[in-house]
Protein backbone atom coordinates (compact mmCIF):
# COMPACT_ATOMS: atom_id res chain seq x y z
CA UNK A 1 0.00 0.00 0.00
CA UNK A 2 2.78 2.46 1.24
CA UNK A 3 4.69 1.90 -2.63
CA UNK A 4 1.15 2.77 -4.26
CA UNK A 5 0.47 5.54 -2.31
CA UNK A 6 4.05 6.86 -2.99
CA UNK A 7 3.16 6.02 -7.09
CA UNK A 8 -0.06 7.98 -6.92
CA UNK A 9 1.82 10.85 -5.01
CA UNK A 10 4.17 11.08 -7.88
CA UNK A 11 1.87 10.75 -10.49
CA UNK A 12 -0.52 13.68 -8.94
CA UNK A 13 2.71 15.92 -8.98
CA UNK A 14 3.27 14.94 -12.67
CA UNK A 15 -0.70 16.26 -13.59
CA UNK A 16 -0.81 18.89 -11.55
CA UNK A 17 2.07 20.69 -12.74
CA UNK A 18 0.45 20.00 -16.43
CA UNK A 19 -3.05 21.15 -15.25
CA UNK A 20 -1.08 24.25 -13.77
CA UNK A 21 0.88 24.52 -16.68
CA UNK A 22 -2.09 24.62 -18.59
CA UNK A 23 -4.40 27.44 -16.20
CA UNK A 24 -2.04 29.78 -15.14
CA UNK A 25 -1.22 32.86 -16.82
CA UNK A 26 0.86 35.65 -14.57
CA UNK A 27 3.37 33.00 -12.62
CA UNK A 28 4.31 32.02 -16.41
CA UNK A 29 4.66 35.78 -17.62
CA UNK A 30 6.38 36.83 -14.36
CA UNK A 31 10.08 36.89 -13.40
CA UNK A 32 11.08 33.69 -12.26
CA UNK A 33 14.77 34.84 -12.01
CA UNK A 34 15.09 34.43 -8.32
CA UNK A 35 13.30 31.51 -8.20
CA UNK A 36 15.86 29.19 -6.12
CA UNK A 37 13.08 26.92 -6.42
CA UNK A 38 14.19 23.78 -4.19
CA UNK A 39 15.03 26.26 -0.68
CA UNK A 40 12.95 26.22 1.56
CA UNK A 41 10.70 28.99 3.40
CA UNK A 42 8.16 29.95 5.64
CA UNK A 43 5.10 31.86 5.36
CA UNK A 44 5.99 35.69 5.72
CA UNK A 45 9.74 34.72 4.73
CA UNK A 46 11.35 37.69 3.02
CA UNK A 47 13.15 36.83 0.35
CA UNK A 48 16.15 38.94 -0.71
CA UNK A 49 16.14 39.12 -4.87
CA UNK A 50 19.17 40.21 -6.16
CA UNK A 51 19.05 42.41 -9.55
CA UNK A 52 21.75 42.64 -12.23
CA UNK A 53 22.91 46.55 -11.94
CA UNK A 54 21.27 48.50 -14.81
CA UNK A 55 23.79 48.32 -17.97
CA UNK A 56 26.50 50.93 -17.78
CA UNK A 57 28.69 52.21 -20.64
CA UNK A 58 31.31 49.67 -20.92
CA UNK A 59 35.29 50.81 -19.83
CA UNK A 60 37.98 51.59 -22.35
CA UNK A 61 40.90 49.48 -22.48
CA UNK A 62 44.02 50.19 -23.17
CA UNK A 63 47.06 47.75 -24.82
CA UNK A 64 48.23 45.35 -22.14
CA UNK A 65 45.46 45.39 -20.38
CA UNK A 66 44.90 41.85 -17.88
CA UNK A 67 41.87 42.21 -15.68
CA UNK A 68 41.49 42.75 -12.25
CA UNK A 69 39.67 40.93 -10.14
CA UNK A 70 39.13 43.37 -7.72
CA UNK A 71 37.13 45.57 -10.81
CA UNK A 72 33.44 43.70 -10.45
CA UNK A 73 32.04 46.86 -10.53
CA UNK A 74 29.82 46.41 -13.06
CA UNK A 75 27.99 43.20 -11.71
CA UNK A 76 27.68 44.74 -8.62
CA UNK A 77 23.89 43.57 -7.42
CA UNK A 78 21.20 45.44 -5.77
CA UNK A 79 18.73 43.36 -3.64
CA UNK A 80 14.78 43.72 -3.16
CA UNK A 81 12.69 42.49 -1.15
CA UNK A 82 9.70 40.16 -1.56
CA UNK A 83 7.67 38.55 0.65
CA UNK A 84 6.13 34.71 0.91
CA UNK A 85 2.98 36.41 1.74
CA UNK A 86 0.68 33.77 0.06
CA UNK A 87 0.72 30.45 1.44
CA UNK A 88 -2.96 28.52 0.23
CA UNK A 89 -3.93 24.55 -0.01
CA UNK A 90 -6.83 23.15 -1.38
CA UNK A 91 -7.77 19.58 0.19
CA UNK A 92 -9.69 16.94 -1.70
CA UNK A 93 -10.90 13.41 -2.15
CA UNK A 94 -10.30 11.33 -5.24
CA UNK A 95 -12.44 8.36 -6.06
CA UNK A 96 -11.58 4.92 -7.25
CA UNK A 97 -12.41 6.28 -10.77
CA UNK A 98 -9.93 9.11 -10.17
CA UNK A 99 -6.99 6.92 -8.79
CA UNK A 100 -7.34 4.74 -11.66
CA UNK A 101 -6.50 7.94 -13.86
CA UNK A 102 -3.91 8.76 -12.06
CA UNK A 103 -2.10 5.68 -12.36
CA UNK A 104 -2.23 6.42 -16.00
CA UNK A 105 -1.33 9.99 -15.83
CA UNK A 106 -4.41 11.01 -16.58
CA UNK A 107 -5.60 14.60 -14.68
CA UNK A 108 -8.74 13.47 -12.47
CA UNK A 109 -11.46 16.25 -13.15
CA UNK A 110 -11.25 16.46 -9.24
CA UNK A 111 -7.36 17.65 -9.18
CA UNK A 112 -8.03 20.08 -12.18
CA UNK A 113 -11.06 21.54 -10.47
CA UNK A 114 -8.47 22.08 -7.51
CA UNK A 115 -5.66 22.83 -9.46
CA UNK A 116 -7.54 25.57 -11.45
CA UNK A 117 -9.01 27.01 -8.39
CA UNK A 118 -5.62 27.64 -6.85
CA UNK A 119 -4.27 29.37 -10.05
CA UNK A 120 -6.93 31.41 -10.35
CA UNK A 121 -6.70 32.87 -6.65
CA UNK A 122 -2.65 33.43 -7.48
CA UNK A 123 -3.56 35.03 -10.61
CA UNK A 124 -5.59 37.36 -8.73
CA UNK A 125 -3.47 37.95 -5.53
CA UNK A 126 -0.74 39.26 -8.72
CA UNK A 127 -3.26 41.45 -10.58
CA UNK A 128 -3.56 42.62 -7.12
CA UNK A 129 -0.03 44.00 -6.82
CA UNK A 130 0.35 44.75 -10.34
CA UNK A 131 -2.93 47.09 -10.24
CA UNK A 132 -0.50 49.17 -6.75
CA UNK A 133 2.22 49.78 -9.45
CA UNK A 134 0.70 50.17 -12.67
CA UNK A 135 2.90 53.41 -13.99
CA UNK A 136 0.24 54.92 -16.75
CA UNK A 137 -3.07 54.14 -18.07
CA UNK A 138 -4.64 54.63 -21.97
CA UNK A 139 -8.22 54.48 -23.07
CA UNK A 140 -11.59 55.70 -21.01
CA UNK A 141 -13.47 53.77 -18.26
CA UNK A 142 -16.46 52.25 -19.97
CA UNK A 143 -14.86 52.82 -23.41
CA UNK A 144 -14.65 50.20 -25.93
CA UNK A 145 -10.48 50.18 -26.65
CA UNK A 146 -10.66 47.49 -29.38
CA UNK A 147 -14.07 49.08 -31.55
CA UNK A 148 -12.17 49.47 -34.81
CA UNK A 149 -8.51 48.88 -34.50
CA UNK A 150 -5.66 48.43 -31.72
CA UNK A 151 -4.33 51.40 -31.82
CA UNK A 152 -4.21 51.48 -27.89
CA UNK A 153 -1.59 49.01 -27.91
CA UNK A 154 0.27 51.28 -29.46
CA UNK A 155 -0.55 54.33 -27.25
CA UNK A 156 0.66 51.56 -24.47
CA UNK A 157 3.89 50.81 -25.91
CA UNK A 158 4.93 54.65 -26.41
CA UNK A 159 4.05 54.68 -22.44
CA UNK A 160 6.62 52.18 -22.00
CA UNK A 161 8.76 53.44 -24.49
CA UNK A 162 8.74 56.56 -22.28
CA UNK A 163 9.71 54.76 -19.13
CA UNK A 164 12.93 52.94 -21.11
CA UNK A 165 11.12 49.28 -20.48
CA UNK A 166 13.14 47.35 -23.02
CA UNK A 167 11.00 45.72 -26.13
CA UNK A 168 11.47 42.71 -25.33
CA UNK A 169 9.39 40.03 -23.23
CA UNK A 170 6.12 42.93 -23.11
CA UNK A 171 2.90 41.11 -22.49
CA UNK A 172 -0.83 41.95 -23.14
CA UNK A 173 -3.39 40.51 -20.22
CA UNK A 174 -6.53 41.03 -21.33
CA UNK A 175 -9.91 39.61 -20.49
CA UNK A 176 -12.06 37.54 -22.53
CA UNK A 177 -14.81 39.92 -23.68
CA UNK A 178 -12.24 42.30 -25.13
CA UNK A 179 -9.89 39.29 -26.55
CA UNK A 180 -13.32 38.44 -28.39
CA UNK A 181 -13.93 42.16 -29.62
CA UNK A 182 -9.89 42.17 -30.68
CA UNK A 183 -9.65 38.26 -32.34
CA UNK A 184 -12.59 39.89 -34.21
CA UNK A 185 -10.19 42.84 -35.71
CA UNK A 186 -8.93 42.35 -39.28
CA UNK A 187 -5.51 42.56 -37.97
CA UNK A 188 -5.97 39.66 -36.35
CA UNK A 189 -7.89 37.88 -38.47
CA UNK A 190 -4.85 38.27 -41.49
CA UNK A 191 -2.63 37.63 -38.76
CA UNK A 192 -4.65 34.30 -38.43
CA UNK A 193 -4.61 33.40 -42.38
CA UNK A 194 -0.92 34.65 -42.85
CA UNK A 195 0.35 31.98 -39.69
CA UNK A 196 0.17 28.28 -39.01
CA UNK A 197 -2.88 26.78 -37.87
CA UNK A 198 -4.81 28.02 -35.00
CA UNK A 199 -2.52 31.39 -34.56
CA UNK A 200 -5.36 32.50 -32.85
CA UNK A 201 -5.45 29.48 -30.46
CA UNK A 202 -1.74 29.47 -29.70
CA UNK A 203 -1.12 33.34 -29.30
CA UNK A 204 1.25 33.36 -31.78
CA UNK A 205 -1.08 36.18 -32.46
CA UNK A 206 1.28 38.09 -30.51
CA UNK A 207 3.96 38.76 -33.36
CA UNK A 208 1.31 40.95 -35.00
CA UNK A 209 1.21 42.90 -32.04
CA UNK A 210 4.08 43.29 -30.25
CA UNK A 211 3.01 41.73 -27.31
CA UNK A 212 2.68 38.41 -25.77
CA UNK A 213 -0.82 38.22 -25.90
CA UNK A 214 -2.86 36.34 -22.99
CA UNK A 215 -6.39 36.01 -22.56
CA UNK A 216 -7.59 35.25 -18.64
CA UNK A 217 -10.03 34.28 -17.15
CA UNK A 218 -9.37 35.55 -13.84
CA UNK A 219 -8.48 39.19 -15.10
CA UNK A 220 -10.42 41.09 -11.88
CA UNK A 221 -12.74 43.99 -11.70
CA UNK A 222 -11.20 47.16 -9.67
CA UNK A 223 -13.62 49.08 -7.92
CA UNK A 224 -12.44 51.98 -6.10
CA UNK A 225 -12.96 52.89 -2.34
CA UNK A 226 -14.92 55.77 -2.73
CA UNK A 227 -16.64 58.48 -4.59
CA UNK A 228 -14.69 62.08 -4.24
CA UNK B 1 0.04 62.08 -0.08
CA UNK B 2 -2.32 63.27 2.75
CA UNK B 3 -5.83 63.36 1.35
CA UNK B 4 -7.62 65.74 4.33
CA UNK B 5 -10.77 65.47 2.21
CA UNK B 6 -11.40 61.68 3.25
CA UNK B 7 -14.87 61.98 5.05
CA UNK B 8 -14.58 58.25 5.46
CA UNK B 9 -11.39 56.37 6.58
CA UNK B 10 -12.01 53.76 3.38
CA UNK B 11 -11.91 56.41 0.68
CA UNK B 12 -8.65 55.62 -1.16
CA UNK B 13 -8.22 52.24 -1.09
CA UNK B 14 -4.62 50.39 -2.70
CA UNK B 15 -5.35 49.94 -6.47
CA UNK B 16 -6.84 52.86 -7.34
CA UNK B 17 -5.90 54.98 -9.71
CA UNK B 18 -5.60 58.77 -9.15
CA UNK B 19 -5.52 62.29 -11.18
CA UNK B 20 -4.44 64.89 -9.70
CA UNK B 21 -5.90 68.58 -11.00
CA UNK B 22 -3.31 69.89 -13.32
CA UNK B 23 -1.17 66.54 -13.75
CA UNK B 24 -1.09 64.26 -16.98
CA UNK B 25 0.66 61.62 -14.97
CA UNK B 26 -2.21 58.84 -13.78
CA UNK B 27 -0.90 57.54 -10.24
CA UNK B 28 -1.75 54.49 -8.64
CA UNK B 29 -2.54 54.18 -4.76
CA UNK B 30 0.44 51.54 -3.85
CA UNK B 31 -1.33 51.31 -0.11
CA UNK B 32 -2.87 53.96 2.52
CA UNK B 33 -2.74 54.70 6.04
CA UNK B 34 -6.13 55.64 7.40
CA UNK B 35 -6.70 58.34 9.94
CA UNK B 36 -9.21 59.88 11.68
CA UNK B 37 -9.82 62.49 9.26
CA UNK B 38 -7.98 61.90 6.88
CA UNK B 39 -5.74 59.64 4.72
CA UNK B 40 -1.86 59.21 3.98
CA UNK B 41 -1.36 57.75 0.61
CA UNK B 42 1.64 55.93 -0.56
CA UNK B 43 1.25 56.72 -4.81
CA UNK B 44 3.00 55.41 -7.64
CA UNK B 45 5.17 56.28 -9.42
CA UNK B 46 6.52 59.60 -7.63
CA UNK B 47 5.25 62.63 -7.95
CA UNK B 48 5.99 64.05 -10.75
CA UNK B 49 4.18 67.87 -11.11
CA UNK B 50 6.13 70.60 -8.35
CA UNK B 51 3.33 73.01 -8.08
CA UNK B 52 0.33 70.54 -6.60
CA UNK B 53 -1.40 72.80 -3.90
CA UNK B 54 -3.07 71.94 -0.82
CA UNK B 55 -6.91 71.26 -1.96
CA UNK B 56 -6.21 70.35 -5.74
CA UNK B 57 -8.93 68.19 -6.77
CA UNK B 58 -8.37 64.45 -7.15
CA UNK B 59 -10.44 62.23 -9.33
CA UNK B 60 -10.56 58.55 -8.80
CA UNK B 61 -11.39 56.38 -11.48
CA UNK B 62 -14.61 54.49 -11.70
CA UNK B 63 -14.08 51.29 -11.39
CA UNK B 64 -12.44 49.34 -14.70
CA UNK B 65 -11.59 45.58 -15.78
CA UNK B 66 -7.49 45.12 -14.98
CA UNK B 67 -6.63 44.69 -18.71
CA UNK B 68 -3.00 45.73 -18.77
CA UNK B 69 0.00 45.48 -20.62
CA UNK B 70 3.33 45.16 -18.73
CA UNK B 71 7.42 44.17 -19.15
CA UNK B 72 8.35 40.78 -17.71
CA UNK B 73 11.10 42.13 -15.34
CA UNK B 74 8.38 44.38 -13.77
CA UNK B 75 6.89 41.73 -12.11
CA UNK B 76 8.92 38.91 -9.81
CA UNK B 77 7.23 36.01 -9.18
CA UNK B 78 9.18 33.54 -5.75
CA UNK B 79 7.70 30.31 -4.96
CA UNK B 80 9.41 27.73 -2.20
CA UNK B 81 9.29 24.96 -0.68
CA UNK B 82 7.82 25.11 2.88
CA UNK B 83 10.32 24.75 5.54
CA UNK B 84 8.52 21.65 7.62
CA UNK B 85 7.99 19.76 4.17
CA UNK B 86 12.06 18.36 4.60
CA UNK B 87 11.65 17.61 8.25
CA UNK B 88 8.31 15.67 7.67
CA UNK B 89 9.00 14.02 4.78
CA UNK B 90 12.15 12.52 7.32
CA UNK B 91 9.91 11.55 9.30
CA UNK B 92 7.51 9.49 7.19
CA UNK B 93 4.66 11.01 6.78
CA UNK B 94 3.11 12.90 5.05
CA UNK B 95 4.12 11.56 1.60
CA UNK B 96 4.81 14.75 -0.30
CA UNK B 97 6.26 15.71 -3.71
CA UNK B 98 7.29 18.94 -5.23
CA UNK B 99 5.81 19.80 -8.58
CA UNK B 100 7.90 22.51 -10.08
CA UNK B 101 7.93 21.66 -14.18
CA UNK B 102 6.10 25.11 -14.17
CA UNK B 103 8.55 26.88 -12.38
CA UNK B 104 6.41 27.22 -9.46
CA UNK B 105 7.28 24.96 -6.45
CA UNK B 106 3.19 23.62 -5.61
CA UNK B 107 3.24 20.71 -3.01
CA UNK B 108 1.65 17.67 -3.30
CA UNK B 109 0.45 15.33 -0.48
CA UNK B 110 -0.77 12.29 0.52
CA UNK B 111 -2.28 12.72 4.51
CA UNK B 112 -2.88 9.13 4.81
CA UNK B 113 -6.48 7.47 6.64
CA UNK B 114 -7.55 5.93 3.83
CA UNK B 115 -6.83 5.62 0.01
CA UNK B 116 -9.41 7.76 -1.56
CA UNK B 117 -9.75 10.93 1.12
CA UNK B 118 -7.37 13.90 1.67
CA UNK B 119 -5.11 14.52 -0.97
CA UNK B 120 -3.87 17.97 -0.49
CA UNK B 121 -1.80 20.54 -2.72
CA UNK B 122 -0.74 23.94 -1.90
CA UNK B 123 1.65 26.74 -2.27
CA UNK B 124 3.55 28.59 -0.92
CA UNK B 125 4.85 32.30 -2.68
CA UNK B 126 5.37 35.75 -3.21
CA UNK B 127 5.14 38.34 -6.11
CA UNK B 128 6.58 41.85 -5.71
CA UNK B 129 5.62 44.65 -8.77
CA UNK B 130 8.36 46.91 -8.36
CA UNK B 131 8.86 50.34 -9.84
CA UNK B 132 11.75 49.19 -11.85
CA UNK B 133 13.24 51.76 -14.00
CA UNK B 134 13.09 49.32 -16.96
CA UNK B 135 10.10 47.93 -16.25
CA UNK B 136 6.56 49.08 -16.49
CA UNK B 137 3.00 48.45 -16.26
CA UNK B 138 0.39 50.70 -18.09
CA UNK B 139 -3.50 49.62 -17.53
CA UNK B 140 -6.02 49.55 -20.78
CA UNK B 141 -9.26 50.90 -19.16
CA UNK B 142 -12.12 49.62 -20.32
Amino acid sequence: MANEINALVDNLSVVVDEQWSKTCVMPMLCSQDYNDSMSSGGQGSIITMLDIKETEAPNTLIPGYYPNAANVSDVVQVTRPLSLDYYKEKNFQLTSKDLDDLKALVVPKTVARNVNALVEDFDRYIYGKVMEYAYQSVGTVGGDPFASGISILSDAAGLLDDASTPNEDRYFVVDVFNNNKATGLSTFQEADKAGPAHTLLTNQIAFAVNYGWYKSNNVPTHTPGGAR
Amino acid sequence: MTDDGAGAVSDLIAGDQIVIAGDTQTYSIVSVVNGATEQTATIFPALVQTTIADADAVTVTAAHKLAFVFQKDAVQCVSREFENFEQLRRMGAPVQRIAHKSGMVISVQYNGYHALGNWHISLLAGAAVEPLKEGGIVRILT
